[in-house]
């Protein structure tokens, strides 16, 4: 399968994300895809029985894996720093563990305890109803989970801050899906690049749980985001 | 109510230590010199208490918030005091903590009013809801301060007061005094087989716990004529005495802290300690260093240990009186309602790489090794001693935080940048994530670095917390910011990747020519896999990362697992290269498995690099974590391990 690019990535994860629909494999491929981990996949049977089979047994690896993270016990090192053909490598990436071959930008930041979540609900859909009690559906928004975004455009002027030496600026990011506005801080004086020379940013809460440490007025602080030059998963 | 600076004049005004006068009123001495402290960045063992008993305060929740305080006035009042500072129409240019010149200053020319006022003038809003507390709790502080023409007056006094401060320190050589090397100057104390006897690491906890208090106390009873300007993690930055030669002064000092440390509890021993300085006209510096001092006997080292011990229980009142005061901090809604009782661990928290971080040692190795002191430049001397206050601020109110929210049960140890707990292992992830936001909430408020993995936190049920560098070294490489963009604080390390440390450290950079690690860069495997923890053996014919046509094995499909080459059979694994081709082939790689039989009948077949660590390994299945106590022992039961060399030809 030829690579994905950046923004394909992002648009495969938030149709991922977004779609309450999606059945628990499809949504495995997604994040597989979104994760650049899709080569590793395991091919799945052709007849259907077993293909079920193997998806469910997926699924219990998967999510034995995430709660042993979650409770603290962990990956083992091979887990850890080896592909392993699930979303057992994705949640590996979110911990920052696995490498890729330019500088790795996982999704949603390195929030891998969202991610080990996400993947336990995903296994649930999958292994089906428990004790006649249905796994509820996914509930899930980009703009509540997605920390790394495609930048569309700066909207109106820097405003200049209290704070001596910064000024806010307003990231209008999205590109098409889930676009949303962000205020960010930003330094007026020895900075490597211009904002305008930004095509992504990276935030340390996603854009619309920003308010819990910014305000639209000051924006987020200087040190809670970064801008990227050039599309995660290549030279940087 | 919440661990932010925000708090702190109502936490101080509920500690009930002085009854104020009904305002309009002369502020009390008390209420006075508690904020004098607060705003000169209060010291190691500060702390205020309701009956006027100064009790060196176990992590004292007013000196964590009043620190919190001073390092949110240095992010938001130091640029207008760099380049928009003025006094008698001429700019300041001060570009150090404002603390440090209250420290220098005669406490006649200044009030905490006086500073309030001008650092809620000039620091944009971003200080007036802290300063707006203070008024509200402390509202005598402000006493004649409340016309426009007071204020304006204090400003310009408060102004002339920095003025001559700024100048005078200027005219003063600075001295970087420090008691370095924790961990290897306690071995070199009490010895390397000692070290891990019970009692001795209990009296190393209450070593960690108190040495920076007693340093920090030390230095000021100095008669030298040294100001200390700031003091934490066993740094202390000294102002020296106008006019002495500076090299007389640090010899001076430091010998007689060591002196002191000696007379101090009747130890009869000191650690070692370094003091160094350069001057901007001194191109090479000076240092000056007194080695440990102690009387290497058995007999003393003994007692050394036993008095520590005896601290340790008579400090367990102060420990318990901490978690009681951050009682109050409770804040929020907990997501986390699961703890349960049934699974006792050991939670550990530390900074990730404090010393490098605050003191980065610029010299080449064999100066690093000689084993001599640093000799920092005065601009690199303040810098380190002012990143040092903010990393001290963010971990104290962390450990506040998790004593708040988790109420541990013990605290093992709790130094300057590390913290043991024994808690319930359901309690990690709550820990995990209360850090995390916590930290989140410290960048976008008070502490001005860029983002970036500061925690190690870890999660050991049933176990000890020790020896465990190798890990963090090779988790550190893989997380290390060159490879990856990670928008977080806290870095999980999981026992379960102890295989990790053990892959060498060629493997842990990313080099696909690691000797042990067996994968590269991109988490391909290049060479045989490990064999995995006990109990958790990986199903390796489901890792479809090492496509069938690189793994090429002569001797029949089960030999994929790896298991009859490690076994010792005939059977030998032939490896390709990620890329089909042969890199690295030919290579004999030797390893030592642990050959313990579980219960169900498997083997736990753990591979080491050295023997040792698989006869290690096998103790530990056969009598616990604790195995090598006695330690007279340990050499019988290393020798009834059984273990099995193997030979993995590639």
């Amino acid at each position: 399968m030829p690579s994905l690019s950046a923004s394909e990535r992002f648009s495969i994860l938030c149709e991922a994300i977004s779609n309450k629909k999606q059945d628990a494999g499809t949504f495995r491929e997604s994040l597989m895809k979104a994760y650049n981990c899709w080569d590793e996949s395991r091919v799945l049977p052709l007849v259907e029985e077993d293909r079920e089979s193997s998806l469910r047994e997926t699924a219990v690896r998967e999510k034995e894996f995430a709660e042993r993270c979650l409770s603290g016990i962990g990956p083992d090192e091979n887990e850890a720093v080896l592909a392993q053909g699930d979303l057992c490598s994705v949640l590996a990436k979110e911990i920052g563990t696995r490498r890729e071959t330019h500088k790795m930008i996982p999704w949603l930041g390195g929030d891998w305890v969202s991610m080990a979540r996400i993947i336990i609900h995903n296994a649930d859909l999958q292994i089906g109803v428990a004790d006649g009690e249905a796994t509820p559906e996914r509930e899930y928004r980009p703009d509540h989970l997605i920390r790394v975004w495609p930048i569309e455009h700066i909207a109106g002027q820097p405003k200049s801050l209290p704070m001596q030496r910064t000024n806010r600026i307003n990231f209008k990011i999205g590109k098409g899906a889930h676009p949303t506005d962000i205020f960010v801080q930003i330094s007026t004086v020895n900075q490597k690049y211009d904002p305008h020379d930004f095509s992504w940013v990276i935030l340390a809460e996603p854009p619309a749980l920003l308010g819990k440490i910014a305000d639209q007025e000051t924006g987020l602080a200087k040190n809670l985001w970064s801008g990227l030059v050039r599309d995660p998963g290549t030279e940087q | 109510m919440k661990i932010e600076s925000q708090s702190l004049a109502a936490y101080l005004f509920g500690l009930s230590f002085v009854q104020q006068a009904t305002p309009p009123a002369p502020p009390e001495k008390e209420v006075v010199d508690v904020w004098r402290d607060i705003l000169r960045y209060p010291g190691e063992s500060w702390s205020v208490s309701a009956d006027g008993v100064h009790r060196d305060g176990v992590l004292d929740p007013a000196r964590v918030l009043g620190r919190m305080f001073c390092v949110k006035i240095d992010r938001y009042l130091s640029t207008y005091l760099d380049k928009n500072a003025k006094s008698d129409g001429a700019y300041l240019g001060v570009r150090v903590p404002l603390s440090w010149l209250l420290r220098m200053a005669d406490e006649e020319i200044w009030t905490p009013g006086d500073v309030l006022t001008y650092a809620e003038k000039y620091s944009g809003g971003t200080l007036d809801e802290e300063i707006r507390e203070v008024r509200k709790f402390f509202p005598n502080l402000f006493y004649e301060l409340t016309e426009e023409s007071q204020r304006k007056s204090s400003i310009e006094r408060f102004g002339k007061v920095l003025a001559k401060t700024w100048e005078e320190f200027g005219e003063r050589e600075l001295i970087h005094v420090s008691a370095p090397k924790f961990h290897k100057q306690w071995t070199k104390l009490v010895g390397e087989d000692r070290e891990a006897e019970d009692d001795a690491v209990k009296a190393k906890q209450q070593w960690s716990m108190s040495v920076d208090g007693q340093f920090e106390k030390l230095c000021l009873e100095s008669r030298g004529g040294c100001t200390v300007l700031q003091s934490g993690g066993g740094h202390v930055l000294l102002l020296a005495p106008k006019g002495e030669e500076t090299e007389e002064v640090a010899k001076k000092e430091l010998r007689s802290i060591q002196r002191r440390f000696l007379k101090l509890d009747d130890r009869g021993w000191s650690p070692l300690l370094w003091a160094s300085w350069k001057s901007d006209e001194d191109k090479t510096g000076g240092y000056f260093d007194l080695g440990l001092k102690s009387k290497s006997s058995k007999a003393n080292i003994d007692k050394v240990i036993f008095d520590l011990c005896e601290k340790y229980k008579e400090s367990e009142r102060g420990r318990y009186s901490g978690k009681e005061r951050w009682a109050f901090f409770k804040y929020g809604k907990e997501t986390f309602t699961g703890r349960r009782t049934d699974k006792p661990s050991i939670i550990y928290l530390d900074v990730i790489g404090l010393g490098k971080h605050c003191w980065p040692d610029k010299r080449n190795e064999i100066d690093i090794e000689s084993g001599n002191p640093p000799s920092r430049s005065r601009k690199d001397a303040i810098d380190g001693f002012v990143r040092s206050r903010k990393i001290t601020t963010v971990i104290e109110s962390t450990f506040g935080l998790v004593f708040a929210k988790h109420l541990p049960e013990r605290v093992l140890a709790m130094g300057g940048d590390e913290i043991q707990m024994e808690m319930d292992a359901s309690e990690w992830l709550g820990v995990v994530e209360n850090v995390e936001e916590h930290c989140k909430e410290l960048h976008a408020t008070i502490f001005d670095e860029e983002a970036r993995l500061l925690w190690w936190a870890m999660c050991s049920e049933g176990g000890q917390i020790r020896d465990f560098q190798n890990l963090k070294e090779e988790v550190r490489k893989r997380t290390d910011g060159k490879h990856v963009a990670l928008m977080r604080f806290v870095n999980p390390m999981w026992t379960n990747m102890g295989g990790l440390a053990g892959s060498g450290s060629s493997n842990g950079s990313g080099s696909s020519n690691g000797s042990g690690g067996g994968m590269d860069d991109l988490g391909r495997r290049t060479t045989a896999p490990k064999s995995p923890p006990p109990g958790n053996e990986p199903d390796w014919e489901a890792m479809p990362a090492l496509p069938d046509e690189l793994f090429e094995e002569e001797g029949g499909p089960e030999s994929m697992a790896g298991v009859e080459s490690l076994d010792g059979s005939s059977s030998r694994l032939t490896l390709s290269g990620p890329d089909g081709g042969d890199e690295k082939f030919g290579v004999t790689e030797v390893r030592w498995l642990c050959r313990w039989k579980n219960q169900d009948g498997s083997i736990c077949n753990k591979s080491y690099e050295v023997e040792n660590d698989a006869r290690k390994c096998w103790c530990r299945h056969m009598w616990g974590n604790k195995w090598h106590e006695p330690r007279e022992g340990i050499r019988e039961a290393k020798a009834q391990a059984i273990v099995k060399k193997v030979e993995i030809e590639f």
